[in-house]
């Protein structure tokens, strides 16, 4: 795992990309203030891929957890931007009752933003915690 | 270890206290809807994502810095504290749905007591200046590239 430090530097750069692009559409979506908010996803999500490939080798973990880490920050990271830009072409309000305020979807709809969001957010803060863990000063 | 060793460890400690930032901003952000002022609760989260993803970025150049140790550790504290204290101002802001003496478009028409209004604005205000006198700092501390002799500094 190790030698993911590129790939990570790499998706952080191409998410960063996405984001970029997503903020050009942002007035063809339903709900413009999503689309506002998939650009920020995708530029935030895509520093933090960079920031974290630049600490990757301090990161110290067994190979089977750093693994876990990589795929759930990298599933969290593009899902979250993936999840918004869906939602802002929706135009659902599940989870995001500020930015998808006035708006909503088809039930089905709404139900899979709310998967994707759920599901986000327990792959991200799950990673974060394995990775804080990594960097803990007596990490071996 | 050489004889920057101490920058490398403040800069590991910067990485450390950037991502337990980033993981506390992940947190508030499942809790936005149960803030007094919502809007602040996210602009909270949001706040401590960058400010998280801002200390990281700073630990990772922290060796490559040309600041006497004492500078370093000034720099240091500087960034750190611009970083929390912002956070804490936000975050008092939605817990007490106060804080739009300095945060109108956030807060909207939550307006704390006076007392409440003074340590979220006193906060913002001098989180503010500790980060502008730390990105001085490590601005000034980036002059010279990392391969030229800091003996001068």
């Amino acid at each position: 795992m190790e030698d993911s430090r590129r790939p990570l530097l790499w998706h952080g750069m191409f998410l960063f990309l996405l984001g970029l692009l997503t903020g050009f559409a942002e007035m063809q979506f339903s709900n413009t203030r999503m689309g506002l908010a998939a650009h920020l996803e995708g530029v935030m999500n895509g520093t933090f891929l960079v920031a974290l490939g630049a600490v990757w080798a301090e990161v110290r973990l067994s190979s089977r957890m750093k693994g876990a880490a990589y795929w759930g920050v990298l599933y969290g990271t593009y899902a979250n931007w993936a999840v918004t830009t869906l939602a802002a072409i929706f135009g659902t309000a599940a989870l995001s009752p500020i930015t998808g305020a006035g708006h909503s979807g088809q039930p089905w709809q709404e139900s899979l933003v709310t998967f994707g969001f759920m599901s986000v957010g327990i792959a991200i803060v799950a990673s974060t915690i394995l990775v804080l863990w990594g960097l803990r000063s007596r990490a071996v | 270890m050489d004889g920057r060793g101490w920058a490398v460890r403040e800069g590991h400690r910067l990485v450390q206290v950037g991502m337990i930032l980033f993981l506390a901003a992940l947190l508030i952000g499942l809790a936005v809807q149960q803030f007094a002022v919502p809007r602040l609760g996210l602009s909270t989260h949001l706040l401590g994502i960058m400010q998280g993803l801002f200390l990281m970025t700073i630990g990772q150049l922290w060796p490559r810095l040309s600041l006497t140790r004492g500078q370093s550790r000034v720099t240091f504290w500087l960034a750190v504290y611009g970083c929390l204290a912002p956070l804490a101002a936000n975050l008092l802001g939605a817990l007490w749905g106060a804080g739009n003496t300095l945060l109108p478009i956030a807060a909207g028409p939550a307006h704390g007591s006076p007392v409440q209004e003074g340590i979220i604005t006193g906060a913002l205000r001098t989180g503010g200046a500790s980060l502008i006198a730390a990105s001085v700092l490590i601005a000034w501390g980036l002059r010279v590239l990392p391969s030229e002799p800091a003996a001068k500094a």
